[in-house]
C-alpha cells in the first residue's frame, strides 16, 4: 500500500515538475518573476520571440522578468534520483531492501546522474547532506558544494584528463571558476586544480595544453578572465608554483624566483609580472563578490544582444553574424532566424548553472540548421504528392459535378466532327492542297491561327447551312457568332480534327483543366 | 521540427491513456502525427446529450508556440451558435488567445464546455455568406470574439 502511494505521490511531483510548454521536466527553469510561473528557459525565450506574456496566465511580461529558480532544478535532480531509487526497488524484491540499500543505490543513481567520474560522487553526496540537516539556504549553497565535491575529489586530475580527450566535456573545469562562490576563493580554489596529478598529466601530456588553449574562447562569454584559464596560458608555471609551494624546492632549483608583494608565492622572475596582474585581478574579484549583484547580468557578452533587424543591413547582419562565429550565408530571413536562435540558445545556455561553450553552442546551431534543412527538403518533396492527389480528387469531383455539360460538350464536338471532315474532303477535292495546311495548323497548335479561323468562319456557315438545328440550339453562339476568343476554343480543342482517339486523349486533357479553372472562379 | 514532434507524440500518449471524459482519440484511422481526428461526445443533461462528433487537429511545424488547426468534419456537425455549417469553431483559444501551455486535451475540453454551455440549438447568423467565403483552413479567419459567456 505505501509503495503504490509513495508512487502516487512521486507521479504527483513528477507533474508539478513538467514545463507546461513542452511538457517534459524542467530544463534549467525559469521563473516570471511577476507571477511566479515556472518553464525551460529555451521554451520560454522562444515563446518571448513570438509574443511577450505569460503562457499560463497571460500576464505583460519579457525576458527581463525571468529569474533562474535554481530550487526547482534541485528538485528535479532529486525527483529523478528518488524515482530511480523506487524503480530499482521495484525491481529487487521489497520495500524493506530499499531501506537498507538506500545509501547504496544513492551513490549509484547519482553516478548515473551526473557525468562525473565515479570517485568523485562520495563527497557530494555527503556535502548535500550536510546542507540539508545545516538548513543553509539550498541554492547557492548547493551549487557551491558541488564544486567543492569536484574539487575535493582526490582523482578529479584523472577525470580532467579524461575530460580532456573529449571534446564538451572540458567546458567542466572552465566554468568551475565561474562560480561567484569560487571565484571568492581563489586561493583555496588553485592547490585543489593544480594538484600533483594535474602537474603531471600537464607535463606528461601536452594535449591537455592545448585543449585548454583551445578552450580559451570561453574569455569572450566572461568580462573578466577566469583563473582556469589564465592557467591555460602558463599551464606549467603555475603548476610549477603550485608543486613549489607543495613539496618544496625540489627540482626547480635552478629557477630564479621573486615573492609575490600580491600573495606572497614564490614565482619564476620573468613571469612575476604576469602573475602580480592576476593576483590583482583576483583581488578585483573578491571585492566585486561583496556587492550583492548577481554576477550572470554583468556577464554578458556585448556581441550577443538583440538587434534591430529591420535597421540591419543584409551586409550588416551578415557582418554581426560573423563577428560571433556563425555561418553568414543565406538571405536575411534566413539570417534573422539564424541570429534570433542562436540568441536564444546563448541566453538560454547563460541561464544554466554551468554554461557551456560559445563555439559548442555554434556547432549545435550548424548541425540543427543541417538537419531542419534536410528535413524540409524531404517535407516538400512529400507535400508535393499528396497535393495533386488532392487536386485529383478535386477533379474527380469536379468531373462528376459537371458530368452533364462536359457529356453535352462531347457530344456536340462528336456530332460537329463528320461534317467537318466532310468539308474538309471538299476542301480536298476543291482546292488540294487546303485541308493538309489545316492539319499542320491543327498539329502545331496556335502557330497559324488567322489561316484555321479563315476556314472555320467558312466551316461554320456552312454547318449551319447544312441543318443542325438541334446543335445550334444547344449552343448557338459556338456555330453561329464565331467571336475570336470562341474560335481558338475550337481551334485548340482538336476534337474537330476529327481523330477518335485523339478527341478522347484531349478529353481527358481537358477534364484536367477544367477543373482547375472553376476551382478559381470558386475560391 | 523534432520539438514539436516530441510534444504532439507526448499529447498522443496522454490522449490515449488518460483522454479527458467524453472524448477518444481516433487511432484507427491515424497515420501521421501531424493530424488525427478526436471524437467528442455530447455531455450527459446538455442538448447535445448522446451525439458524436469529430474534430480534426492539424499541426504545423511551430506548434505548441503556433496554435493548432481545429475543426468539426463529418457528416455530423453540432448545430451551435459558435460552430458554422462547414465545421469551423469560432473560439478564442484557437487563434488569439492560444498560449503553448494549452494543449490537445484542454482544446476539447474547452470545445466541450462550449457545446454543453449551448441553450438554442442554432447556426451563426452568418453561416450562409461566410461559408461560401472563407478558406478552408479555419485560422485564415480573421474571427471577432463577443460572446463572453462561453
Amino acid at each position: 500500500m505505501e509503495a503504490t502511494q509513495v508512487k502516487q505521490h512521486i507521479k504527483l511531483m513528477k507533474e508539478i515538475l513538467t514545463c507546461p510548454i513542452c511538457k517534459e521536466p524542467y530544463k534549467t527553469a525559469m521563473m516570471i518573476d511577476l507571477c511566479s510561473h515556472n518553464f525551460c528557459s529555451l521554451c520560454i525565450r522562444r515563446y518571448f520571440n513570438i509574443k511577450q506574456e505569460c503562457p499560463i496566465c497571460g500576464q505583460d511580461v519579457s525576458s527581463s522578468n525571468l529569474a533562474p529558480n535554481r530550487i526547482v532544478d534541485t528538485m528535479m535532480q532529486h525527483h529523478n534520483q528518488l524515482s530511480s531509487l523506487l524503480q530499482i526497488s521495484s525491481k529487487s524484491t521489497g520495500e524493506n531492501k530499499l531501506l537498507h540499500d538506500e545509501a547504496d543505490i544513492m551513490l549509484t543513481t547519482d553516478t548515473a546522474f551526473n557525468p562525473k567520474p565515479a570517485n568523485s560522487m562520495q563527497p557530494s553526496v555527503v556535502l548535500n547532506r550536510l546542507t540539508e540537516t545545516d538548513s543553509i539556504s539550498s541554492k547557492t549553497k548547493q551549487d557551491e558544494n558541488d564544486d567543492i565535491s569536484l574539487q575535493n575529489t582526490p582523482d578529479f586530475s584523472l577525470g580532467i584528463a579524461e575530460f580532456c580527450t573529449q571534446s564538451q566535456g572540458f567546458s567542466l573545469p572552465l566554468t568551475v571558476d565561474d562560480k561567484d562562490t569560487f571565484s571568492g576563493s581563489c586561493d583555496m580554489f588553485v592547490p585543489y586544480t593544480t594538484s600533483e596529478d594535474f602537474t603531471k598529466t600537464c607535463d606528461s601530456n601536452h594535449e591537455i595544453e592545448e585543449s585548454l588553449m583551445l578552450a580559451q574562447p570561453v574569455v569572450l562569454v566572461k568580462d573578466e578572465v577566469s583563473p582556469v584559464v589564465k592557467l591555460s596560458r602558463l599551464p606549467e608555471n603555475f603548476a610549477s608554483t603550485r608543486a613549489n609551494e607543495n613539496q618544496g624546492d625540489s627540482d626547480m632549483e635552478s629557477v630564479e624566483k621573486t615573492g609575490c608583494p600580491v600573495c606572497g608565492l614564490n614565482v619564476e622572475t620573468e613571469n612575476i609580472n604576469h602573475h602580480i596582474d592576476h593576483c590583482l585581478a583576483r583581488e578585483e574579484r573578491n571585492s566585486s563578490l561583496r556587492q550583492n549583484t548577481p554576477k550572470r547580468y554583468k556577464r554578458n557578452n556585448p556581441q550577443v544582444t538583440k538587434l534591430a533587424y529591420n535597421m540591419l543591413s543584409l551586409r550588416g547582419l551578415q557582418r554581426k553574424l560573423r563577428e560571433i562565429g556563425l555561418p553568414a550565408d543565406g538571405d536575411k530571413l534566413e539570417l534573422k532566424r539564424r541570429h534570433q536562435e542562436f540568441l536564444i540558445k546563448y541566453q538560454a545556455e547563460q541561464d544554466k548553472l554551468q554554461p557551456r561553450r560559445i563555439s559548442i553552442l555554434i556547432e549545435e546551431l550548424i548541425q540543427e540548421d543541417e538537419r531542419r534543412r534536410a528535413s524540409e527538403a524531404v517535407t516538400s518533396r512529400q507535400l508535393e504528392y499528396p497535393c495533386s492527389i488532392q487536386n485529383e480528387a478535386d477533379r474527380r469531383e469536379h468531373l462528376k459535378k459537371h458530368e452533364k455539360q462536359y457529356q453535352m460538350l462531347e457530344d456536340l464536338a462528336r456530332k460537329s466532327f463528320p461534317h467537318h471532315q466532310d468539308v474538309n474532303m471538299d476542301n480536298v477535292e476543291d482546292s488540294g492542297e487546303e485541308p493538309l495546311k489545316e492539319l499542320t495548323s491543327h498539329d502545331c497548335g496556335e502557330g497559324i491561327v488567322p489561316e484555321t479561323q479563315l476556314i472555320h468562319s467558312t466551316l461554320d456557315v456552312e454547318i449551319k447551312l447544312q441543318n443542325l438545328p438541334s446543335l445550334s440550339a444547344l449552343s448557338p453562339e459556338l456555330y453561329v457568332g464565331p467571336s475570336p476568343s470562341e474560335h481558338s476554343l475550337i481551334d485548340n480543342n482538336p476534337l474537330a480534327n476529327g481523330n477518335e482517339k485523339v478527341s478522347q486523349v484531349n478529353q481527358r486533357h481537358s477534364h484536367l483543366e477544367k477543373p482547375c479553372c472553376s476551382n478559381d472562379t470558386v475560391v | 521540427m523534432a520539438f514539436s514532434q516530441k510534444r504532439i507524440q507526448k499529447e498522443i500518449l496522454t490522449m490515449t491513456t488518460s483522454p479527458p471524459p467524453g472524448t477518444r482519440l481516433v487511432t484507427e484511422t491515424m497515420q501521421t502525427t501531424k493530424e488525427f481526428l478526436v471524437e467528442v461526445h455530447g455531455a450527459q443533461g446538455t442538448l447535445f446529450a448522446g451525439e458524436q462528433f469529430k474534430l480534426l487537429f492539424k499541426f504545423g511545424d511551430r506548434y505548441p508556440f503556433e496554435s493548432p488547426q481545429v475543426m468539426f468534419v463529418g457528416d455530423h456537425i453540432p448545430e451551435h451558435p459558435h460552430v458554422y455549417s462547414n465545421g469551423h469553431i469560432c473560439l478564442s483559444i484557437l487563434t488569439d488567445d492560444w498560449s503553448p501551455a494549452l494543449s490537445v486535451e484542454s482544446v476539447c475540453l474547452s470545445i466541450l464546455s462550449m457545446l454543453s454551455s449551448c441553450t438554442e440549438k442554432k447556426r451563426p447568423p452568418d453561416n450562409a455568406f461566410y461559408i461560401r467565403t472563407c478558406s478552408s483552413n479555419p485560422k485564415d479567419t480573421r474571427w471577432w470574439y463577443h460572446d463572453d459567456k462561453v
